[in-house]
């Protein structure tokens, strides 16, 4: 019950974040993506299947709201919590220098995935990719530290058992 | 076999089924059902989102006054900038008028009680010796000579405050009556009392040797008396605010309040010997 309850009030929160994200901190169109640093920062933290739970689940939410092609956030989210998830035991994610490659690397999948999805499932259209994912390595780079912060004394108050993965 | 490792791998398998749903939903983008789930999961998070809008739209307000205080900071800023400027400007202006009526104020006492005088500025005072000496912009070549009278003007009437003791070409000294140097023959206006005004060093001047049967009274005005050919008579020097017998017992003597206020000179008339014997200021 309190860990459905947990993954509710995370959902909606986190929609909740990107929006403001979106909203006030965008540039050129491009803001951080909080739902990718959630949900990697949840597959580091609790495990693959809270962090590709909540991506399929954040993922579903982004496709309905937006125009792009539908599933393929859910798809990419949901690969970055598993991913996240399996390689918790090497990385030691609660140090900054980490937390930074993980905002890196997953930035940079998270670009070549939706590359890949468009190449894959869309005819006919080219978007930049480049400067979006650099600029958007910038900003999740600056929250992935508070993001990682925030969600362990999230994960704290709720007081969750640890998943053994 | 294939539920143990379903447990075993229950991430890996929910990936899996997550993955092939989202790939099944990227396959039939536009099939009917794919547009109904779209609509489904819109219409579930549709809530948070309006809610979400209402807030950041509430927020926008905000930053929106937020915008308009720091709007109203700056121009508080200029404004107060402005009053600087404007409270500078009026103390300039209050300067001009001060000293504009210190001219006008002087011109017309040089009109109607000296003619012929000669207009001077203080261009400086010795700080040791505030109540002694002040320095005149003109000199010789104005026509100022050794032992001229000195006088400033008050709102209707001259008032006495010196004479020239260092004649320069273009500058000169002025003995004031405060110096202990000064001794200047007074009258008390009205009673006929003749005195000596002498300097004591101090913002005010005594007048000593009045006779013992004067009638004089705190609140008389005392003039000079125009003996020994320095200055003029009828010359206002100031009021009588105390009175009291001198040390050797036949003379009185009394404390005088100046009429010029010699601490705040700035413009003055140096009188010619014409005007002496001529003119009497009668205030």
């Amino acid at each position: 019950m309190k860990r459905n309850l947990y993954f509710f009030m995370t959902l909606t929160i986190g929609i909740f974040i990107q929006i403001f994200f979106n909203r006030y901190l965008s540039l050129f169109d491009v803001g951080p993506n909080v739902l990718l640093m959630l949900v990697v920062a949840h597959g580091f933290i609790r495990g693959s299947l809270m962090g590709e739970t909540l991506g399929f689940s954040w993922g579903l939410i982004s496709d309905s709201m937006g125009v792009e092609l539908f599933g393929t956030q859910a798809l990419i989210l949901t690969l970055a919590g598993y991913l996240a998830g399996k390689f918790r035991r090497r990385v030691a994610s609660e140090r900054p220098p980490a937390q930074v490659m993980i905002a890196l690397f997953s930035t940079i999948l998270y670009g070549l995935g939706s590359v890949l999805v468009r190449h894959f499932f869309e005819e006919g259209i080219r978007r930049s990719f480049l400067m979006p994912m650099i600029l958007g390595m910038l900003f999740n780079i600056l929250i992935v530290t508070a993001v990682f912060w925030v969600l362990e004394r999230w994960i704290n108050i709720w007081n969750l058992e640890t998943e053994h993965v | 076999m294939t539920i143990e490792f379903i447990q075993r791998n229950r991430s890996g398998v929910l990936a899996f089924v997550f993955s092939l749903i989202s790939i099944l939903f990227l396959t039939l983008r536009v099939d009917a059902y794919i547009i109904g789930i779209k609509t489904a999961v819109w219409f579930l998070v549709s809530p948070e989102v309006v809610y979400s809008g209402l807030f950041f739209n509430k927020l926008d307000a905000l930053e929106g006054r937020i915008f308009k205080l720091v709007r109203a900071e700056g121009a508080n800023y200029i404004l107060t900038k402005e009053n600087e400027l404007l409270a500078k400007a009026k103390i300039e202006r209050d300067a001009l008028e001060a000293e504009n009526n210190r001219l006008r104020v002087l011109l017309n006492l040089k009109k109607v009680f000296f003619p012929a005088a000669i207009s001077a500025q203080v261009i400086g005072r010795d700080v040791r010796e505030w109540f002694h000496v002040v320095s005149l912009n003109k000199g010789k070549a104005d026509g100022v000579v050794f032992s001229a009278a000195v006088v400033t003007g008050m709102t209707d009437h001259p008032a006495l405050i010196g004479r020239i003791i260092e004649v320069g070409e273009r500058t000169s000294k002025v003995l004031l009556v405060t110096d202990e140097m000064s001794a200047v023959s007074a009258e008390v206006a009205g009673k006929g009392d003749l005195g000596l005004i002498e300097g004591q060093a101090r913002p005010w001047v005594s007048l000593n040797y009045l006779p013992p049967a004067s009638q004089a009274s705190v609140g008389d005005q005392v003039i000079t008396a125009g003996l020994g050919g320095v200055f003029p008579p009828g010359v206002p020097i100031g009021q009588v605010v105390s009175l009291s017998d001198m040390s050797d017992g036949y003379f009185k003597g009394a404390k005088i309040r100046l009429d010029a206020s010699l601490g705040s000179l700035r413009d003055v008339l140096v009188l010619r010997r014409e005007e002496i014997s001529d003119s009497e200021a009668k205030p």
